[in-house]
């Protein structure tokens, strides 16, 4: 058979129907800490085929998420989605991370956001609630890399964010 | 060149000395043998006359067979159901007397207390879909499973059987004798799922608008299950992640359905003239001769009708399957249908064929049918010519699924028929999957119910092939793009999932029921490490040659992991203990690094590193006979920039005692000496692959076989004679080996290329 998605089976998910061919929705970040320029670069790797769904489901009908039908529409709703689902504190002091823009590859959606702030770095906490609101079982791993540090996290409707301290 | 080097790399060879710790004050403990390298006879069974050491079939190797006729009633309506009666005839071929049989009741898994809906742990999540509560909750859980009428044997008498989950044990009177055969009959019907609501391989897609049903049914009858050398009877019971493993057989099925609808099934139609209309007939005549594009068999217009005009009576449909360990088939009044005939070569020829509901136009009558005849030729070309006589692909909603010449494909426009790239491109892949499944595991007849990667990762990487095949054979479906977007087969496509937290991954040598990300560990991660060993580690040709081998001996027969690995090793003289160790028995992940690198000069000044280096042996320089030259590194104050090779005295008095001056001349007289330190954080051995750029942005590339790890898996160095400065120096310059960080793959270290893209990103909006 095949998996149209990443799918991965954790013993602590929500509650979800029975499945045979039970699939579960991952979604991948890449947090980097560039220490030279003060600046956080966040990708975020997304099935479009999802976001698409949960854009037009929160934000009203017919976003259509493709090079050929993209709009300044759907870059206001994706940027006013990932506002509400991708938090982010910097010394316990709230930032907001900056739309850069988005790209398509493939079946993903590739976002990118950014964050500049000129700071000794004690504490960072990051809170990727994406999709969950589609999907109970939406699972979102986050790797941060900076600081000599490399960690993952795997972040769901229970867990939703994780903290690090330098 | 060569001589010259050899006499400086004694003083590089003997600086190892002065990295031993001398100071052994307490005394380790030894160990077991932990080398990368070491022979994998600790994992693998010992081989034996069923399963031979070259990884084929031993002399004594068998296989049981299964061997049914059937006769299946479809039930369309409300709440569908099928009703069937079937007699298998079991012939044991093992050299065991069999006290008991064992049937796959995969079914039973949609039981209303099916153990397979507990198998996950659950809590109460503080959010819910109302959707999602009312069916968890709320509402009666679908009436599944098999309601067994009778088990009788060839005399009609009843047998006692005894029902295990998906599992049913038929209790033999007299235990089958090795080589005897036993025949015994089933009574039995189900309800039938919706596919769409329940997520099922199997069932039934319902169209609101027409009030009408398109099925696609399979493991809808009661399936011996395996027998074999490995497992004796296979009990693992279907949990609903692994999928299934079967013995071939024969197959007589008669099929009955609505009269307006059309069916198509794993095996040769018998009865065409009965179920076909005449035109239908003329149509398939001329689609047998079409080699180039597809022939309409049921029109649109055609099927449009069929589904506004209701069933008056039944129609039998009658199919013939040879060899084929399953049998699966799609009915629906709604179906297009059409047929090309494809070329395989060698006289051999094979019908393509694809069936879909109006709701997939325009998609499907432009791509499905040339899909399949691609897929059928791409893989016949890397393992062997594709044996049955057809391969259908069925469009249904949300599906990938695959069984013996028979397959169900995702891939629909919306309602208005417009679809996006990534509509189209997930349905060719799909197509090409689900075909390509008929090599690996409808022939090549591995156990899905313990290896997954077995036909999922295998099948996988031949599809990243045939894709790009296809797209050669047909750019048009490219559009802009230069070449196909596959998804999984690319090295840098698994470092994602390869860096993942370590308490998420597991091996690719997990049963899949017990894997936490199913689709990067049992499709991707499998399907890339065969890409790297094809195109990285044995080359093309090696490769290819050794797959053709395991794919030939194992077509019609049971192969385990042991027997892939074992022939791709013996069909190639390449050691690969190390590579099965690392990419499939373990979650290491590739990390090579450029360490320090370190310029060297030659001189005749003694230094003192050396006279070191010979006092831990209790020597001075005078007990030296031979001529020798010293090595200063950049650091040392006697370094010198423009010092010439030639002019080293005691080097010039041996190239001139030792060679003529014709000689000399072909000598090269390298300048600069590196010695570079490799590192490898990470568990897995690679081959190292290494781009040099002088001075004059000349490059070099230079592959140090993977042994180079074999003695010291941290880190190794190695010296580079040069007549040009090194600039530049890039580790894995392709992005071949998966390498999860390349911040560390260059010196100088450049920017982390993911902030370079980062900031190229920006650039542009
Ligand atoms: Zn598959």
């Amino acid at each position: 058979m095949i998996l149209k998605r990443v799918s991965i089976v954790v013993v602590f998910f929500a509650l979800v129907n029975f499945q045979s061919t039970h699939k579960y929705y991952v979604s991948s970040t890449k947090i980097i800490y560039n220490e030279s320029q003060h600046s956080f670069q966040v990708f975020i790797d997304v099935f479009t085929d999802d976001l698409q769904a949960i854009l037009n489901k929160r934000y009203g009908k017919g976003f259509q998420l493709d090079p050929d039908s993209d709009t300044k529409d759907i870059e206001n709703v994706l940027e006013r989605y990932l506002k509400t689902k991708c938090k982010m504190s910097i010394n316990d002091e709230k930032m907001v991370l900056d739309y850069v823009g988005k790209k398509y590859d493939r079946e993903s959606t590739l976002i990118y956001m950014q964050f500049i702030l000129d700071e000794k770095i004690q504490t960072i906490t990051f809170e990727n609630t994406i999709l969950t609101d589609l999907f109970e079982e939406q699972k979102n791993i986050v790797q941060f890399k900076g600081k000599g540090l490399t960690k993952s996290y795997l972040l769901d409707i229970d867990k939703k964010h994780f903290e690090i301290k330098f | 060149m060569k001589k010259i080097l050899l006499l400086f790399t004694i003083a590089f060879i003997s600086t190892i000395a002065f990295a031993q710790d001398d100071s052994l004050s307490m005394r380790e403990g030894g160990h077991f043998n932990e080398n990368k390298f070491r022979q994998l006879y600790d994992e693998w069974a010992t081989p034996n006359s069923y399963r031979t050491a070259a990884g084929s079939p031993g002399h004594e190797y068998y296989q049981q067979q299964a061997d049914y006729t059937m006769d299946i009633t479809l039930l369309d309506g409300e709440n569908p159901k099928i009703l069937g009666e079937e007699t298998i005839t079991y012939t044991n071929n093992s050299p065991d007397d069999l006290a008991y049989l064992w049937v796959q009741l995969d079914q039973n898994i949609r039981e209303k207390n099916s153990p397979s809906k507990e198998k996950n742990g659950s809590g109460v999540s503080p959010i819910f879909r109302a959707e999602s509560f009312v069916s968890d909750y709320m509402k009666d859980p679908f009436d599944g499973g098999f309601n067994i009428g009778w088990v009788k044997d060839a005399q009609g008498k009843a047998l006692t059987y005894n029902i295990n989950q998906t599992m049913m044990r038929i209790d033999l009177p007299t235990p089958l004798k090795s080589g005897m055969q036993y025949t015994f009959s089933i009574k039995w019907d189900y309800n039938v799922n919706n596919h769409v609501t329940n997520r099922a391989r199997s069932g039934y897609e319902y169209f609101p608008k027409d009030g009408n049903r398109a099925y696609v049914i399979a493991q809808f009858y009661p399936r011996m299950a395996v027998y074999n050398d490995v497992e004796g009877w296979q009990n693992y019971q279907f949990w609903g992640n692994g999928e299934f493993a079967l013995p071939f057989g024969n197959f007589e099925v008669n099929i009955t359905v609505p009269d307006n609808f059309v069916l198509d099934a794993t095996g040769k139609l018998q009865n065409r003239k009965e179920v076909f209309s005449k035109t239908m007939m003329k149509r398939y005549e001329l689609a047998k001769k079409s080699f180039d594009k597809p022939v309409i068999i049921v029109t649109q217009e055609e099927a449009e009708l069929a589904e506004k005009t209701p069933a008056k009576k039944t129609k039998t449909w009658k199919f013939l399957a040879n060899n084929v360990r399953d049998f699966g088939f799609a009915t629906s009044n709604k179906f297009i249908w059409d047929m090309m005939n494809v070329d395989l070569g060698g006289g051999k020829t094979s019908m393509a064929v694809s069936l879909y509901p109006k709701e997939g136009n325009p998609l499907w009558e432009e791509y499905s049918t040339i899909v399949v005849a691609s897929t059928m030729k791409s893989y016949s070309k890397h393992t062997f010519t594709y044996p049955y006589h057809k391969a259908i692909s069925v469009h249904a909603k949300n599906q990938g699924m695959e069984y013996p010449m028979i397959c169900w494909n995702y891939g629909r426009p919306d309602e208005d028929g417009n679809y996006t790239d990534r509509t189209k491109f997930g349905m060719v892949s799909v197509i090409i999957h689900e075909v390509g499944h008929n090599f690996f595991p409808m022939i090549v007849n591995s156990d899905e119910r313990q290896w997954g990667w077995m036909d999922e990762g295998i099948n996988t990487f031949v599809q990243y092939l045939a894709e790009q095949e296809f797209a050669k054979e047909y750019p048009k479906v490219l559009g802009e793009l230069k070449k196909y977007p596959s998804r999984r087969g690319l090295a840098k496509d698994i470092v994602n999932y390869m860096s993942d937290s370590q308490d998420f991954l597991s091996p690719i040598m997990s049963n899949p029921e017990n894997v936490y990300q199913l689709g990067p560990n049992a499709y991707g991660k499998p399907a890339t490490a065969l890409n790297i060993l094809r195109e990285t580690v044995m080359g093309k040709e090696l490769f290819d040659y050794a797959f053709k081998t395991y794919s030939q001996r194992w077509m019609f027969k049971h192969p385990t992991p042991e027997d892939f690995f074992r022939t791709m090793e013996d069909a190639s003289a390449v050691d690969l203990d190390w590579f099965w160790r690392g990419w499939f028995y373990s979650t290491d992940y590739v990390d090579i690094a450029v360490g320090k690198v370190k310029k060297y000069q030659v001189t005749d000044k003694p230094t003192q590193a050396a006279k070191d280096l010979l006092s831990q042996y209790g020597m001075t320089l005078k007990d030296i006979k031979d001529p020798v030259v010293f090595m200063i590194d950049e650091e040392s104050k006697d370094f010198t920039k423009d010092s010439k090779v030639e002019d080293v005295k005691p080097l010039k008095d041996y190239l001139f005692d030792n060679f003529t001056e014709e000689e000399r001349q072909q000598l090269n007289t390298p300048k600069y000496f590196y010695e570079i330190e490799f590192e490898k954080p990470g568990g897995l051995v690679m081959p190292l692959i290494v781009e040099y750029t002088y001075a004059d942005n000349t490059t070099e590339r230079v592959t140090y076989p993977v042994q180079v790890w074999r003695k010291n898996d941290a880190s190794v160095r190695k010296v580079i004679p040069s007549n040009k400065e090194i600039i530049k120096i890039q580790v894995d310059p392709d992005l071949e080996t998966a390498d999860i960080d390349v911040t560390n793959n260059s010196f100088p270290r450049e920017k982390d290329p993911d902030i370079i893209e980062f900031e190229e990103f920006k650039k542009k909006q």
